[in-house]
């Protein structure tokens, strides 16, 4: 296993009105799953389920409140600030909003550039050439080099912020929404961007996205996020064609088919996602779940193995 | 079709003043709608159909120095030359509009009841008691659950379909005859957006509204939409009963489209199609075929000369010089096949 | 049909930027005030540098013979009661507002984006040097400034002391809720995830984006610092006599109103003119860099 998360906890703290009651935002709770070498994972889960906190936490961007990050075997919660930036080398991020992530103020070239220049690799002269290369590499041109990132559409912008991912070679990237803003046209050629990507360079992606289509498409497991939890995880093919969970069932049977010939049955949610301050009792799902027993109210499921690889957060899964 | 279409819009054409020159943000759109019907506007960021919604409720700023040109008739009278007050009596009465982001356009000092019972009020003259009531009505027909006490509510009290619920119910309380939803669901989660994709279609089946819903997600068209009509740079391409744009596209950019999007029953293994290049910029649109850079087919007439929008079928129009070639492989097929003969043309 | 995709991206994105930097230039041309506003500030810095050209006098010269003459051909803008010449009086009085001017606007430039990077930064600092912050911004300036200049002493580098304490407050703050939105932008998280250390994170990437609010700020501070410096020479707390100062003209022509207009008015002018350029020409900066102003125009 390349990566690993092991109970991993995240909480983040609300200050309070006047009275200043403590609150917390239950963002990830109990979270533990493994990424071996070369995969992609999908997570999926619509918004404020805590996937990006996940992916964050994984590459310590985030510091658990609680739980452990592995990477290699190795506990990186424990590391030191200059362990961690060493390691760093290794784990990168791609994100969504690819107009924000980059500073508008230094030429793309010198972007790419500076993750070299930070980890110090290669003579500086040698930097400029591989800087080029990586450019070539994720479909742009030489004369890239010094122009400002206003300069590029969002489809553009997102090659720039995968070369300078690129640019420290790294093993494992966080992918957080890499093309849900992007047009339909410029979303496929990013996705098989990536997927050229790791053929060549024997990547491990984190995949996060609220698409099933586009994660379905792109990872070889997926797990499912309802409020904080994992609630389902599966290779892709069985997770799409087997939805153990109820809320993946669900999940699925929302997402509109470009084919109008389909007649959809749809299980329709009633309500709307709780707050992850007050979590519900038992199973977060149980509010809103179709299938609900007395007893999904009082006792929270384990994520338990039902089939080879194939891991359900449900009382009523057995 | 014989009955008079509830919007007839003709030659459409927008331009505003940028400060790198004037762009021509719709080139020449006409297309009608029908009472009961969903037309869906399809296209990428840039293709122009927002800014064809906003020229329908000539939504642009005094001072913006927007030009349109062409005729929008709806209920037989041309809105591009009524005076603003009268358009003004149109908007939010007879057309409303709903809007991708429904934060933003609700005001965050005011109490949603408050809000919609002003357009009531507005509108329809009804008294405050009576446009209360009538907005509390119009809360439980979006299904607000008890909506007797969620009129108090200010809109940052409500979570994002909610608020949404509460755009739509402020977009239909006047019982419009038009409806255009410009990505109405984009901001909201696929278990939230099929909640309000059924609500729009019930309550337009009540009402009998004509609808126009814009957006970029071709499942969304596939799903809601009767007709629909694709987008590339300002123009219309294609335009088809939605059954036909799925089964028999005959726009190379339609079919580039269709296949670029990965589904939940394809085939994973297969890399996705790609439209190659992006979109040219308003301020640079290539002479001939606005298409034809980006185009497998593209030859010598494409980029020499622009091709009209002319009839490929019952119901079915498109823009494109080789439409009868290609309609002949048909669909998704022609797709495959092509790559294959651009292939060689290539090597 | 040769022209492939590729070069067709390359073209656009070239002539784009190319247009936007002109864009810019004319975005600013095309608001007249600011132009204005250049043109004024621009004369000012050139009285101020050609003095000795400009003049026939000597600033401190006295010429008993010719005590209080009203404006003429000899002395375009009359003497004063010592017999010196007050059009060089003024003219060589302009250096010393700009030199005020410019040392206060440094000083607070690179202090207050110091401390408004840092304490957006470091979020403990923050709370110590902001609480710091409000108390300076407590007091008046003008209070303030005759505080320090009290407990200083007259003398034109204490005057730039204190308007120095005055003001660095004014740009932290600026720059500190600039950095703070910048600090935001997923770029900054970027450069944390590449292993960018702190340093690196302020200077390489909120220092230059934090740039527009501290240039449009300091126009202003500039402004300011000419209107205390001559605050504070009027009230005998500034420069110090015969060193012209603008303030102190002023103060020598006083009591002299009824008799030489000449003496109050002609430094009362040049104050205003340079302040109302400095300002002109802060609000069109305002407009060419601030984003939000920038949306409402359009």
């Amino acid at each position: 296993m390349l990566l690993k998360l092991e109970n991993a906890v995240k909480r983040f703290p609300v200050k309070g009105g006047c009275f200043r009651t403590k609150s917390e935002v239950k963002a990830v709770s109990n979270l533990s799953l493994s990424i071996a070498e070369g995969e992609t994972y999908g997570l999926v889960g619509e918004s404020g389920c805590g996937k990006s906190t996940t992916g964050r936490m994984a590459l310590r961007l985030i510091e658990p409140t609680s739980g452990k990050v592995y990477y290699k075997g190795e506990d990186i919660t424990a590391y030191s600030d200059e362990q961690l930036r060493l390691v760093r080398k290794e784990m990168q991020i791609v994100f969504q909003d690819p107009y924000s992530s980059l500073n508008p103020r230094l030429q793309i070239g010198k972007a790419i550039q500076e993750a070299m220049n930070i980890f110090r690799i290669g003579e500086a002269a040698e930097r400029k050439q591989q800087v080029y290369e990586l450019l070539h590499k994720v479909g742009l041109q030489r004369e890239h080099y010094d122009r400002y990132p206003h300069e590029f559409s969002g489809g553009q912008r997102q090659r720039i912020v995968l070369a300078r991912a690129l640019a420290v070679s790294p093993r494992f990237i966080v992918c957080d929404e890499p093309v849900s803003a992007l047009d339909v046209s410029i979303q496929s050629q990013i996705i098989n961007l990536l997927e050229q990507l790791q053929d060549e360079l024997q990547l491990t992606y984190l995949f996060i996205a609220h698409d099933l289509s586009v994660v379905r498409h792109i990872s070889d497991r997926v797990g499912v996020m309802y409020l904080g939890h994992l609630v389902e995880e599966a290779p892709t093919d069985e997770l799409f064609t087997h939805p153990r969970h109820p809320y993946t069932r669900a999940l699925l049977s929302a997402v509109p088919h470009p084919n109008p010939k389909r007649k959809r049955e749809r299980i329709v949610l009633t309500g709307d996602v709780p707050s992850p301050i007050q979590l519900p009792s038992g199973c977060v799902f149980h509010p809103r779940c179709p299938a609900a027993v007395p007893a999904c109210k009082e006792a929270v499921p384990a994520l338990k193995e039902r089939l080879a690889g194939h891991r359900v957060a449900c009382h009523l899964a057995d | 079709m014989n009955r008079t279409p509830l919007l007839d819009v003709k030659h459409l054409r927008t331009r505003f003043p940028t400060e790198r020159g004037e762009v021509t943000a719709v080139d020449g759109v006409s297309f009608q709608v029908y009472a009961g019907e969903t037309v869906g506007l399809v296209g990428e960021s840039g293709c122009g159909k927002s800014v064809t919604s906003l020229s329908i409720l000539r939504l642009f700023g005094k001072h913006s120095g927007t030009r349109l040109e062409g005729e929008i008739n709806f209920e037989g009278k041309n809105l591009l030359t009524m005076s603003l007050e009268e358009i003004q009596k149109i908007r939010g009465n007879r057309i409303s509009m709903i809007f991708q982001d429904p934060m933003s356009s609700l005001n965050p000092v005011l109490t949603i009841g408050d809000q919609i019972a002003e357009s009531i009020i507005r509108h329809q003259g009804a008294s405050k008691k009576a446009a209360l009531e009538k907005t509390v009505e119009m809360l439980r027909l979006v299904g607000i659950p008890s909506p007797e006490q969620r009129v108090f509510d200010y809109p940052h009290q409500l979570s994002g379909g909610m608020r949404q619920r509460v755009m739509i119910a402020m977009g239909l309380s006047c019982q419009p005859k038009l409806l255009i939803a410009d990505e109405p669901t984009t901001a909201l989660d696929v278990t939230i957006q099929a909640q309000i994709l059924d609500l729009m279609l019930e309550v337009k089946e009540r009402l009998n509204m004509g609808m126009i819903l814009i957006t970029h997600d071709l499942g969304v068209v596939a799903e809601v939409c009767s007709r629909v009509l694709v987008m590339y740079l300002g123009q219309i391409v294609e335009e088809a009963p939605v059954e036909t744009l799925f089964e028999h596209p005959k726009h190379p950019y339609t079919v580039g489209l269709l296949r670029s999007i990965p589904t939940l029953e394809g085939n994973r293994s297969e890399k996705l199609h790609v439209i190659e290049g992006m979109v040219p910029s308003l301020h640079q649109i290539p002479q001939g075929c606005r298409f034809a850079q980006r185009c497998p087919y593209a030859d010598r007439l494409c980029f020499d000369q622009a091709p009209d929008l002319t009839e490929a079928g019952r119901d079915h129009k498109v823009r494109c010089w080789h439409q009868d070639k290609l309609s002949l492989e048909g669909g998704m097929e022609l797709a495959f096949e092509t790559r294959e003969r651009r292939e060689t043309l290539s090597g | 049909m040769e022209t492939s995709s590729v070069t067709i991206t390359g073209t656009t994105t070239a002539s784009h930027a190319r247009g936007r930097r002109s864009i810019l230039i004319r975005r600013f041309l095309a608001n007249r005030l600011a132009v204005t506003g250049s043109i004024l500030v621009a004369c000012i810095a050139l009285v101020c540098l050609l003095a000795p050209l400009l003049t026939s006098y000597d600033p401190l010269e006295m010429m008993v013979q010719d005590r209080l003459k009203p404006p003429g051909s000899s002395h375009w803008f009359g003497t004063d009661d010592f017999g010196r010449d007050v059009f060089s009086r003024v003219v060589y009085g302009s250096r010393i507002s700009m030199l005020v001017g410019f040392s206060v606007v440094a000083i607070t430039s690179a202090i207050g984006l110091l401390f408004g990077l840092y304490s957006a930064y470091y979020r403990r600092l923050d709370n110590l040097l902001m609480r710091i912050n409000d108390g300076l911004m407590a007091f008046p300036a003008i209070l303030l400034a005759i505080a320090i200049m009290a407990a200083l002493g007259p003398k034109m580098s204490n005057v730039i002391v204190a308007l120095s304490v005055v003001y660095t407050p004014t740009v932290a703050r600026a720059v500190r809720s600039a950095a703070i939105t910048v600090r935001e932008q997923t770029y900054i998280e970027a450069i944390r995830a590449l292993g960018g250390k702190a340093q690196r994170i302020i200077w390489r990437h909120m220092a230059p984006n934090c740039l527009s609010p501290l240039i449009i700020q300091a126009t202003f501070i500039f402004a300011y610092a000419v209107i205390i410096e001559a605050s504070l020479s009027f009230l005998g707390a500034g420069t110090p006599p015969p060193e012209p100062s603008w303030g102190n003209i002023l103060n020598d022509g006083r009591t002299l109103l009824k008799q030489a207009w000449w003496m109050t008015v002609f430094p009362g002018i040049a104050i205003m003119i340079t302040v109302l350029g400095l300002n002109l020409l802060g609000d069109g900066l305002r407009d060419l860099l601030d984003p939000h102003t920038n949306k409402a125009k359009r």
